[in-house]
């Protein structure tokens, strides 16, 4: 019965990989599947059909993608609103993705490679937290939690009036889709290189997350109290900050701005699996890399262009979070 | 129950950052023992505890743990020593009640451990010890406020810290779980627990301390037997109302404010 819900969301995740494999502009079978399987392994030495290209250069990376990125989204939520003890927070919280939007979009600006834009949005999503992190250390003595949020409320909306700024200053034939594209999150152009950059940074910021699931746990019951049953408060929370801002600005930087996953998914999974860390954080990486391949299925699939995946989760996100305050409850899942 | 231990406070000074709240303060606590702190609201009650946890440093002066300075010791070193109990609130998510006590067993794991079957054993133990075994599975954001507080004192006896600091575990309690949670507290000082409380009604400190100190102004004014300290004089100067402090035809004190009785029958 522990593990029940396990299964079946391990389940569910399978079924939105296999769905997501086969469905969008290029139906793909299972034949395209098994050739590239097939030439992976050396047996077929034949031409390549075009199913197999688009399901290799394609589908695949965009399929890998988006689990990673549902996943790290939905994993960092959940380790902000167990951290700041408010389930109404998310990844965008403490500025991350509106700073690592600035850093991308500061990249589109001065024409870089892809790598290079990668880089400056991870660099501005650190920036941000690290700006927030300083400003909340220098006003000691107040709530430290509502100092955080505030900080990250007031750097995102600086960091918010930059993007601005560049969009104004960007050439508005070229370069200004581009940003407008990114800001609003898409895997289209995703490929397996980014990835292999992208996914030991994810794994990275989960190794402390993992290890230190219990204490984080104790720390919802906040600061005082955390303490007082041992938890190195401090220490733990700049760590775990680190870890959950390293998961998002590594995926901000190959999907550009994807919202509401990171708020709408933790809370999904609390309900599945109740407020506990340890069961939490997997149930919602599951959840969030399904969520994600299904979205991203719609966002190719729904229109004869491109819906970009922030629109979608918007429209999703929107009204389940009306739906959350509607309920209102004094607790949460 | 872990070894003997003693809780000393020496002329210590409490507050924040350029703000003194108070001064002076000496006292000290052993097993078995139960400590009342009692005194008027904004007296400086809530930052001696804190100071006392080592939640925030002292200003002067140091808070001791048989004999060595709590500010050097780690945070989970203090947990093995002090167990705090706060007062009964509501957690935003929805934490089963065994779950709140497993919360107290975090000092005694590994950093990268997580409770096993004979902690949880241990916490339905202490649940049971109180008289809520039955509570375990339930959601501690729904039980009542006295069960939430018995959970927590649960929390604390689960962290197995010789001495506990509870934080007004009477407040926003019905006079049923008042007498409940008191009884309770005597029962752990007679099994050896040293207890720090603090309290807003003086009845309470005279039902169940063996010690009694009366904190005004940031000053520790009187420490001492209750029959001591809690006097009508005292009370009547600390809360700046009349009291009495009267006994029963069972040879109980009790403290009440001095108006005229009401009339026989009216």
């Amino acid at each position: 019965m522990r593990h029940g819900v396990f299964v079946l969301l391990l389940g569910a995740l399978v079924a939105a990989l296999l769905l997501g494999l086969a469905v969008g502009p290029y139906p793909l079978g299972f034949a395209d599947v098994l050739h590239a399987a097939a030439r992976a392994v050396g047996v077929d030495n034949g031409a390549p059909t075009p199913g197999e290209i688009v399901f290799g250069r394609v589908r695949l990376p965009r399929v890998a993608a988006g689990m990673l990125v549902g996943a790290a989204l939905a994993g960092a939520g959940t380790t902000y609103q167990t951290l700041f003890r408010n389930p109404l927070v998310s990844p965008d919280i403490l500025g991350v993705a509106t700073g690592a939007g600035l850093g991308a979009v500061a990249g589109i600006l001065l024409s870089l490679p892809v790598a290079g834009i990668q880089g400056l949005a991870f660099l501005g999503g650190l920036a941000t937290v690290g700006l927030v992190y300083v400003i909340a250390a220098a006003l000691r003595g107040h709530d430290r939690t509502l100092v955080l949020v505030l900080g990250g409320v007031v750097v995102g909306a600086l960091a918010g009036a930059c993007i601005s700024l560049v969009k104004i200053l960007a050439d508005p034939y070229d370069q200004l889709p581009a940003i407008t594209f990114w800001l609003l999150g898409s895997l289209a152009s995703v490929k397996l290189a980014d990835l292999a950059t992208v996914a030991p940074l994810v794994l990275a910021g989960l190794v402390p997350l993992v290890l230190f699931r219990w204490r984080i746990g104790v720390l919802s019951l906040g600061d005082d109290e955390a303490r007082s049953l041992g938890v190195d408060v401090f220490r733990l929370r700049a760590l775990v900050i680190g870890a959950a801002t390293l998961m998002t600005a590594s995926v901000v930087a190959v999907s550009g701005v994807i919202g509401w996953v990171g708020l709408m998914i933790p809370h999904i999974a609390r309900m599945l699996v109740g407020p506990n860390f340890s069961r939490l954080l997997p149930a919602s990486m599951l959840l969030g890399a399904s969520f994600m391949l299904i979205v991203d299925m719609a966002a190719r699939s729904i229109a004869r262009v491109e819906t970009p995946l922030g629109i979608l989760t918007a429209v999703l996100g929107a009204p389940f979070f009306l739906w959350l305050l509607a309920r209102g409850r004094r607790t949460w899942g | 129950m872990a070894a003997v231990m003693r809780l000393e406070a020496r002329d210590l000074s409490i507050g924040y950052r350029g703000h003194l709240v108070g001064s002076d303060i000496s006292l000290s606590l052993g097993p078995g023992e139960v400590l009342c702190l009692l005194g008027p609201n904004g007296a400086g009650k809530t930052t001696l505890f804190r100071t006392l946890l080592g939640l925030q440093p002292a200003l002067g002066g140091s808070v001791l743990i048989d004999g060595a300075p709590l500010a050097a010791l780690r945070p989970a070193e203090i947990a093995r020593h002090l167990a705090y109990v706060p007062q009964a609130h509501v957690t935003e998510f929805s934490y089963s009640v065994l779950d709140v006590v497993l919360m107290g067993r975090t000092a005694r794991l590994k950093p990268f451990s997580s409770p096993g079957a004979a902690d949880e054993r241990l916490a339905r133990e202490k649940l049971a010890g109180l008289g809520i075994a039955d509570l375990a599975a339930q959601d501690y954001t729904r039980v009542s406020g006295g069960q939430r507080q018995l959970a927590l004192i649960a929390r604390a006896l689960a962290q197995e810290a010789p001495i506990l600091v509870l934080d007004e575990p009477t407040a926003s309690l019905d006079f049923g779980n008042q007498a409940l949670v008191l009884g309770r507290i005597r029962d752990l000082a007679r099994q050896g627990f040293g207890i720090v409380l603090s309290t807003h009604d003086p009845d309470h400190a005279l039902l169940v301390s063996t010690r009694v100190a009366i904190i005004a102004d940031g000053a520790l004014r009187a420490i001492g037997s209750p029959d001591a300290v809690v006097t009508a004089e005292m009370l009547s100067a600390i809360y700046r109302t009349q009291v009495l402090v009267e006994e029963t035809p069972s040879g109980r004190r009790v403290c009440v404010p001095a108006w005229e009785a009401p009339a026989p029958g009216g």
